[in-house]
């Protein structure tokens, strides 16, 4: 037999390796997550090691959490092993360390996506436990009801927030904020206030989950419901914004705008009016002392209705210490901890007991904290599709402004995008 | 007069001592793989094997809570047809293509006249070209958040200087219009490639002699007709490589699109990998996101291939 035909040429060796991996790779179903040593009884999985919490707190909100943790531990001695992760990188890496047995004990999550990752068998159901700590009815009702999926509780809510009017005084005139009640109203006031390089109001509708935000309050407080969007408040809300847009009430930029651009529009008086959550009160209060700024309750239409934007605890299926996580996440409920790291955070209570606090009382924090109860969040059925459908929302709402699309057509278009994603 | 052939001897196989000979060959044969068995097991470990599961998920109906538990349902090549088939991946992949395409037209034209200039031999070239280099370095999130704020419709440079100029009568809102946005977002692609082309093409223009110019002056050849027959004749071969490796790393291109528009307005910048994200970490649709990424490796790929084949039948 010649050398040339026993040794492997290029070819052959390519072919057959790329052959073998792929029959291997086709032989092995894709996905399914490690088996998990942590337990979800209160009653075991006790692990001697740190507790490891994954958080995605960036810039000024990392050091208000690491000094809460940093506290936890001179109180208790024991160690927490904390890491960051931006965002916009959370849910992956938090995924991918679902299939390779490397998630956290507790996750600190966005509560909307809280159904989502119980529903992929990551998060412990902390009912038992829940049920022997007792607390469960100090919760407002919104946030506690992002934790709870099909009758069990996944997580404990950590902060929230909630949206709400910023009105500049001095820029909407003599009108003054009587008007900014209803949503009518705003439209108005905002077209009559825009006036050279400043527009009436500025609100975030950049492409994604985030810029759809605005158009849902509008659409929910014209009655609608996010699993019909080819309905009457789906009509109203996307004329209204429509309006505002031809009318300059609004800025073509919104379509651009993140949430710390509307912020910057609003304190660099480009804008008179803003949408945008309590996040921003410490920042405007440095950065914008001598601005006339008014706090207002979202605008009403057939109902009155805020966003609900909050984080949620959760411990994790892959934890090695649930009972280290459990008793970590308990202490962060306590309303005296929770008052003095909240401040820090331009975040909201989630407790009511934690409201009861003086510093709650105050006029303009009062208004975020007052709209916990009426603060919209997508129930258990909607959550898991949530971001799927909040993008659409936002794609149909830029179709309309953008004029390539009909207000018919854009809300056809969402409803079927709709439809698919609840289907699942 | 006899004559004596020297035939090479074939190994005597059938004797013990041919044999040997033949197994220490076969041998020798086996043990120079030994030598490359590290690189091919690290190639086929961090790219291989992930390239393989990529085109393997997209075999299966993989939304996240399935894949989780593991319940993912085999869908065979229906995935990847509903992916063919679906008009929103066909407008993606048009506007990857005409993103991709266009910074490329952009980076070769600009770069290749940056890079005669700079062979030029004048003061202050070296800090120039060091300074005109600085877009390449700048780490790509940087370079697109600077781009935002230029663009940016109500306090952007971009504006400040064309609406001073009186080129345009009011500020635009380059990256919220949907005729603009795509526009907006090669330039901006365009200027971090530009220097990677120009320092390339530098490079080329360093290997054509000077006495072929001489040559041509000698038979009359204008500066132009010199560009037209000799530089860019001989170029050919580097600016096909700058081709090739702009089309590679501006076809993937994910973080400075995320940030200027996030692929918008609309869908007006979301190119394949904007909507490989969008499947797989906005939908949590793994499997689908699988299809475009195949899709995403496979036009390069195809791309290499034909590059490749053409240099070797030049060569």
């Amino acid at each position: 037999m010649s050398e040339k035909s026993t040794l492997l040429n290029r070819r052959t060796a390519l072919g057959g390796g790329a052959a073998l991996a792929m029959a291997g790779l086709a032989a092995c179903t894709p996905g399914g997550s490690p088996e998990r040593s942590g337990s979800g009884s209160s009653d075991g999985g006790g692990g001697d090691g740190p507790v490891s919490l994954w958080h995605y707190y960036g810039g000024a909100a990392t050091a208000p959490l690491e000094a809460l943790i940093a506290k936890y531990s001179e109180e208790t001695g024991k160690d927490v092993d904390v890491r960051f992760i931006p965002f916009g990188d959370f849910n992956r890496t938090l995924l991918q360390a679902a299939t390779g047995d490397g998630l956290p004990d507790i996750a600190l999550i966005n509560a909307f996506d809280t159904a989502l990752f119980a529903g992929s068998d990551m998060l412990e159901d902390l009912s038992e436990r829940v049920s022997e700590w007792g607390e469960q009815d100090a919760y407002f009702d919104g946030p506690w009801q992002t934790t709870q999926v099909g009758g069990a509780t996944f997580a404990l809510p950590h902060v929230a927030d909630t949206y709400a009017l910023w009105a500049n005084t001095a820029a909407l005139g003599g009108s003054g904020t009587e008007p900014l009640a209803t949503w009518e109203g705003v439209e108005d006031s905002a077209i009559s206030a825009s006036e050279g390089e400043r527009f009436g109001l500025a609100f975030c509708g950049i492409n994604g989950v985030e810029g759809a935000t605005s158009w849902l309050l509008r659409f929910l407080a014209a009655g609608g419901d996010v699993t019909e969007f080819t309905s009457a408040a789906g009509t109203a809300a996307m004329e209204s914004f429509q309006r505002l847009l031809d009318e300059r009430g609004v800025s073509e930029g919104v379509l651009t705008w993140n949430e710390d651009d509307v912020y910057t529009q609003f304190r660099s008086e480009k804008a008179a009016m803003m949408i945008n959550s309590a996040s921003y009160l410490s920042s405007l209060a440095d950065e914008a002392p001598d601005l006339e700024v008014e706090i207002l309750p979202m605008p009403a239409d057939e109902t009155a209705v805020s966003w609900l934007s909050a984080e949620n605890l959760a411990i994790t299926t892959g934890s090695k210490n649930p009972d280290g996580a459990w008793e970590l996440i308990t202490w962060m409920q306590q309303p005296d901890v929770m008052n003095e790291y909240l401040p820090d955070r331009n975040k909201l209570p989630v407790r009511t007991d934690t409201a009861e606090d003086e510093q709650w009382q105050d006029p303009v924090k009062k208004v975020f904290v007052d709209q916990l109860d009426i603060a919209w969040a997508p129930d258990e059925t909607v959550a898991p599709a949530s971001a799927e459908i909040f993008t659409a929302v936002q794609l149909a709402m830029q179709s309309v402004l953008s004029g390539s699309a009909s207000v018919d057509d854009a809300l056809a278009s969402l409803q079927e995008t709709t439809d698919e994603a609840l289907q699942g | 007069m006899t004559t004596t052939e020297m035939m090479p001897r074939e190994a005597d196989t059938s004797s013990p001592r041919g044999r040997r000979r033949s197994g220490r060959r076969g041998h020798q044969g086996l043990e120079k793989y030994l030598f490359i068995l590290p690189a091919v097991v690290f190639v086929a470990a961090t790219t291989v094997y992930p390239l393989l599961y990529n085109v393997n998920l997209g075999l299966y109906r993989a939304p996240i809570q399935a894949f989780l538990r593991g319940e993912v349902e085999w869908a065979g090549f229906s995935q990847y047809g509903e992916t063919l088939t679906d008009p929103a991946i066909w407008a993606s992949l048009v506007t990857s293509l005409v993103y991709t395409v266009s910074t490329i037209v952009l980076m070769l034209v600009i770069g290749t006249a940056l890079a005669i200039l700079f062979n030029i031999r004048f003061p202050g070239n070296k800090l120039l070209r060091s300074l005109l280099f600085l877009p390449y370095v700048l780490p790509s999130v940087v370079a697109a958040n600077v781009w935002r704020w230029m663009l940016d419709g109500t306090s952007g440079l971009v504006n400040y200087v064309l609406t001073s100029l009186r080129i345009i009568p009011e500020p635009v809102f380059w990256l919220g219009s949907p005729a603009l946005a795509l526009p907006a977002v090669i330039l901006a692609t365009a200027w971090t490639m530009i220097p990677f082309a120009m320092l390339l093409i530098i490079a080329g223009l360093q290997n054509i002699s000077r006495s072929t110019y001489e040559a041509a002056e000698l038979d009359g050849a204008g500066r132009w007709t010199a560009f037209w027959s000799i530089t860019v004749p001989l170029l050919r071969p580097v600016l096909a490589v700058v081709a090739l490796l702009g089309f590679i790393y501006t076809f993937k291109t994910f973080d400075s699109i995320f940030i200027m528009t996030r692929g918008g307005p609309g869908d007006a910048t979301t190119v394949l990998p904007i909507l490989a994200y969008n499947e797989a970490f906005v939908n949590f649709d793994l499997g689908a996101g699988a299809t475009v990424n195949t899709l995403l490796l496979v036009i390069p790929m195809l791309l290499a291939i034909v590059y490749f084949r053409s240099t070797r039948k030049e060569g």
